[in-house]
């Protein structure tokens, strides 16, 4: 039971999260220049706090608590960056991280 | 909504892809929790929330207390409040199709819907509904294959959470390559790092976004607003 109230507030929370720019911000509320403002730059900005969320457990002390991530990453980057195939970037990246915490490291 | 449905299949297949990798892992790791498919099903089609779905899985595997779970819930989707605003304009007027609109704002349809213009001889209302919906289709149909292979397959799937960050990467690449007006993005990833490093893995994200806003507000008479996708 407690695991269904588990994703029952994971619904209701993100149901919450998702309607209540909507629902706060309608009408002349909406056209406000900061509203607009932040409506362009926030998107650039919300990817870039993703990315540094999924990367919190990084630890420096030891080198498997990052290495296995910096390769994973380099090589996720140099992928994508040549040759533009999420799914190949995704793909090999996660693989790769996948062997190297299960065998190196 | 054929029109739409015809314009609008190319651009999710990326998402389909993506979707094929992050939600198959997603699945079998549900599965490998001990959550099969009505539990997956139930989660995919109406929490619809790929990282923090993620994120729930350890917490379903630790019992965790399901208030706790809820903030933090509220905490990671709270970017969502940031793609709502962005959202505003293209989603107006839209009617029904609005509400389903606003549900399914996940971070995939927002990183391609913000960047979108809408064919000038298809109705913006199905443009937008029929992605959202395909994107949710593709979601919870990968879920179900991942935790029926899961439960047919048996191997070690230790590190196989990585797919959500080295998806996150690949949009955020995808952005930079976008736009270019560099600050939102640096902003996002100094403020992120600075409040990690103060609070720790914790509860920082709520002092990410709010230096997020505040640096962005200061910042906003030096920005190159065309310079943004």
């Amino acid at each position: 039971m407690n695991a269904f109230w588990i994703i029952f507030g994971g619904m209701v929370a993100t149901m919450i999260t998702r309607f209540a720019p909507f629902i706060l911000l309608s009408g002349k509320h909406g056209e406000h220049p900061l509203v607009v403002y932040l409506g362009k730059v926030l998107p650039a900005s919300a990817i870039s706090l993703l990315v540094v969320y999924v990367y919190k457990n990084v630890s420096f002390t030891t080198s498997s608590g990052y290495l296995p991530e910096l390769i994973a990453t380099s090589i996720v980057v140099v992928l994508q960056l040549k040759f533009k195939n999420s799914l190949v970037s995704m793909l090999l990246g996660t693989v790769s991280y996948m062997l190297l915490v299960q065998y190196i490291f | 909504m054929k029109e739409a449905l015809k314009v609008v299949f190319p651009k999710t297949i990326p998402v389909l892809i993506g979707f094929a990798v992050l939600g198959i892992a997603y699945g079998i790791l549900m599965n490998e929790a001990g959550y099969g498919p009505l539990w997956v099903l139930f989660a995919s089609t109406l929490f619809f929330a790929g990282s923090a779905q993620y994120i729930a899985i350890a917490f379903l595997a630790a019992g965790i207390n399901p208030i706790y779970a809820f903030f933090v819930f509220l905490i990671v989707n709270a970017r969502h409040l940031f793609y709502g605003v962005s959202m505003l304009d293209k989603y107006k007027g839209l009617g029904w199709k609005k509400y389903y609109l606003m549900f399914a704002l996940i971070d995939e349809t927002f990183s391609i819907a913000s960047v979108t213009k809408v064919p000038e001889d298809v109705d913006r209302g199905w443009f937008f509904t029929v992605m959202s919906g395909l994107h949710h289709i593709y979601w919870v149909t990968a879920s179900m294959i991942g935790v029926m292979i899961g439960q047919v397959l048996k191997f070690n799937t230790e590190g196989l959470d990585f797919v959500l960050t080295a998806l996150f990467v690949v949009i955020f690449i995808d952005y930079w390559q976008k736009m270019s007006e560099h600050k939102p993005a640096l902003i996002g990833l100094v403020a992120t790092l600075a409040s990690l490093v103060i609070i720790g893995e914790g509860q920082f994200l709520l002092l990410a976004m709010v230096s997020i806003i505040a640096l962005l507000l200061i910042f906003k008479p030096k920005m190159d607003l065309e310079g943004l996708a």
